[in-house]
């Protein structure tokens, strides 16, 4: 399995694909921070013109932290598109090359090598997410320093402590790369019906921004959808900002993506066992 | 080399490395396979042919396990398939259609990918394979700048990598220039002399698979049409085919009407019909039948138990002249016979 592994990892690390997405955060976080560095003075003053009447403000309330959570809310659209990249193309871009006439004619069973990309996969969108964290943070708190955290979270305005903003910020960080784990999920279950990229990258995305539409939209018709779609728990990584946690809510969102999760999982590996090798 | 590997010993020359058994297969609504059966031994070169889309690829996806049959088994060495312990695949290389690798990859990165697949940990062999297939000094360039040719090389480089007993190749000639066809005909040949490899290749350029086979299987639309050694494929249609060129074409023509009747009652066949002279010739004349050559430049006719020279010799003596005789079996015939549409083995007319 081990070397399974390495050799996903190989395949997938060199392809030009993998490196869209990295160099993606890379390009826009940076303008993001730049941004709110040389014109954050500006919407501060707008956000606390509003809180004026109830809360005396001292000092900056942008700092390293809240730019990172204003990164996250900016690229959370985006981020999933990264991961389709990879995650639609890592089983479907081997029936596309004709690879598979290769790799499966070898002595690892296809479920090995299924779970070796499967792994490869999630590590890669894992990694997208850590790097989201380490380029927003590296460059936010050097540039704008750390300090309080204030969000608006479900109950309202919720200040955290410097002290523990790295500790919410890590979970918020996990908690994303879980939800972002289902995108990767039915990506890589699109990428076992057909043999072309295309289709798991464009199918996956079309059904976020169907069922994040359907999450959103404020109709009576689809109340009772909305808790179950794992896009109404995309935004399950704002729960950590909230103090105290709502550790119910946390494990209700998890519990609804770790099932889709493993629905998408487990129909990959059906389909890709058995069907026929034709490409 | 995992446990498996180590109990099982090579195969011994003439032991049956592969058989196939009834397989059948239905693709798109369209029966591929049906009842496809054949062996083959360990050292033979099994040349597969057929039509497009006779089932060949499809066969040859099953026994690598890309596809499920819908019946059937097979045995690869001594594991059962559909079942068997895919470890078995250790020792078996494959080549299936175009040889696709990674392009992104260089060629000695590739190999590397697929002998650790295979537990091959010999570092030497890379370069010794490499050598063998001839592309040593292009080891480190990406396959993508690789040539048609190139990549059917290291295709086969993937293939023999880690020594296999069965080797599998579907179309290897794809791509190749004619040198390149004459060095991967003399590798396939040495590789099932020097080192016992089962070979069954696929190939549409019967000049190869005559060339290289030891026997030859011949499919059509799925089912079996002939299996055998090219002498026993050639005299199952009849005898041998024979082509004579004469310029004193009637007395001829009359002279081998009667010596082929004489022949057919030797074999004890039914003279009937027997010796009729067709006007225009057919690709494949049967037994007892004298066809005449385009341009009225000869006969080509099957001979059963005469021998050649006893038809010389009664020319001679008749004093006809004699421009060219020869022997023109040849798969091409065997195929238009055996195997075109419509005619997969059923009687014809003389």
């Amino acid at each position: 399995m081990l070397s399974l592994l390495r050799i996903e990892f190989l395949k997938t690390r060199r392809l030009l694909r993998t490196g869209i997405g990295y160099a993606a955060i890379l390009v826009v976080v940076p303008l993001i921070l730049l941004g709110l560095h040389l014109s954050g003075r500006g919407l501060e003053q707008e956000f606390l013109r509003g809180l004026a009447d109830q809360f005396f403000v001292v000092g900056r309330i942008l700092n390293g932290y809240t730019a990172a959570i204003i990164v996250m809310n900016f690229l959370w659209v985006h981020v999933p598109f990264l991961i389709t990249l990879v995650a639609g193309d890592i089983v479907s871009g081997e029936a596309n090359r004709g690879t598979f006439r290769v790799l499966l004619t070898r002595r690892p069973s296809r479920a090995r090598v299924l779970l070796a990309k499967y792994i490869i996969a999630q590590a890669y969108s894992c990694s997208l997410v850590f790097f989201l964290a380490l380029v927003s943070l590296g460059l936010g708190l050097p540039l704008m320093g750390s300090g309080d955290l204030i969000n608006v979270g479900q109950q309202g305005l919720v200040l955290l402590g410097a002290e523990r903003v790295p500790w919410h910020l890590l979970l918020a960080y996990g908690l994303s790369m879980v939800a972002m784990g289902t995108v990767a999920s039915l990506a890589f279950l699109l990428g076992t019906f057909v043999e072309n990229p295309i289709g798991p990258i464009v199918g996956a995305m079309a059904l976020v921004v169907v069922l994040l539409a359907v999450s959103s939209l404020p109709m009576d018709l689809f109340d009772a959808l909305r808790p179950w779609l794992f896009t109404s728990h995309f935004d399950i990584w704002q729960l950590a900002l909230e103090d105290p946690v709502p550790w119910a809510l946390v494990l209700k969102s998890l519990a609804v993506l770790l099932c889709y999760i493993s629905l998408f999982t487990g129909g990959a590996f059906l389909v890709f066992c058995r069907r026929d090798i034709l490409s | 080399m995992d446990s498996l590997a180590k109990q099982l010993l090579p195969a011994d020359p003439g032991a049956c490395v592969l058989e196939v058994r009834d397989l059948d297969k239905r693709l798109s609504g369209r029966q591929v396979l049906e009842g496809l059966a054949f062996r083959l031994q360990a050292g033979e070169v099994l040349g597969f042919l057929g039509a497009n889309g006779a089932g060949k690829s499809t066969t040859m996806r099953i026994l690598l396990s890309l596809v499920r049959p819908d019946r059937g088994t097979f045995r690869i060495l001594d594991q059962e398939f559909p079942g068997g312990d895919r470890r078995v695949y250790a020792r078996v290389g494959a080549l299936v259609e175009s040889a696709d690798l990674y392009p992104h990859l260089r060629a000695r990165e590739n190999l590397e990918i697929l002998a650790e697949l295979q537990g091959l940990r010999d570092p030497d062999r890379l370069d010794e394979v490499l050598e063998q297939v001839g592309l040593a000094d292009r080891a480190e360039d990406r396959v993508r700048r690789y040539s048609q040719g190139m990549r059917q090389r290291l295709g086969l480089a993937q293939a023999i990598l880690h020594r296999p007993e069965l080797l599998v190749l579907d179309e290897p000639m794809n791509g190749l220039d004619p040198a390149g066809m004459r060095e991967m005909r003399g590798m396939i040949r040495r590789l099932a002399r020097a080192e016992g490899m089962a070979v069954l290749f696929s190939s549409h350029l019967l000049a190869e698979v005559e060339q290289l086979a030891d026997r030859v299987l011949v499919i059509h639309e799925g089912r079996r049409v002939a299996c055998g050694s090219l002498e026993e494929l050639y005299l199952s249609t009849g005898g041998h085919l024979w082509e004579l060129l004469t310029p004193d074409l009637e007395e001829t023509g009359a002279l081998l009407a009667e010596l082929l009747a004489e022949d057919l009652s030797a074999a004890g066949a039914v003279p009937e019909e027997a010796a009729a002279v067709r006007g225009a010739a057919s690709r494949s004349p049967r037994p007892g039948c004298l066809e005449r050559l385009e341009e009225n430049r000869g006969f080509r006719f099957r001979l059963l138990s005469l021998a050649p020279e006893a038809v010389t010799g009664r020319l001679a003596r008749a004093g006809l002249r004699l421009s060219e005789f020869r022997r023109c079996d040849s798969l091409e015939e065997f195929l238009l016979d055996r195997a075109s549409p419509g005619e997969a083995g059923g009687p014809r007319e003389c």
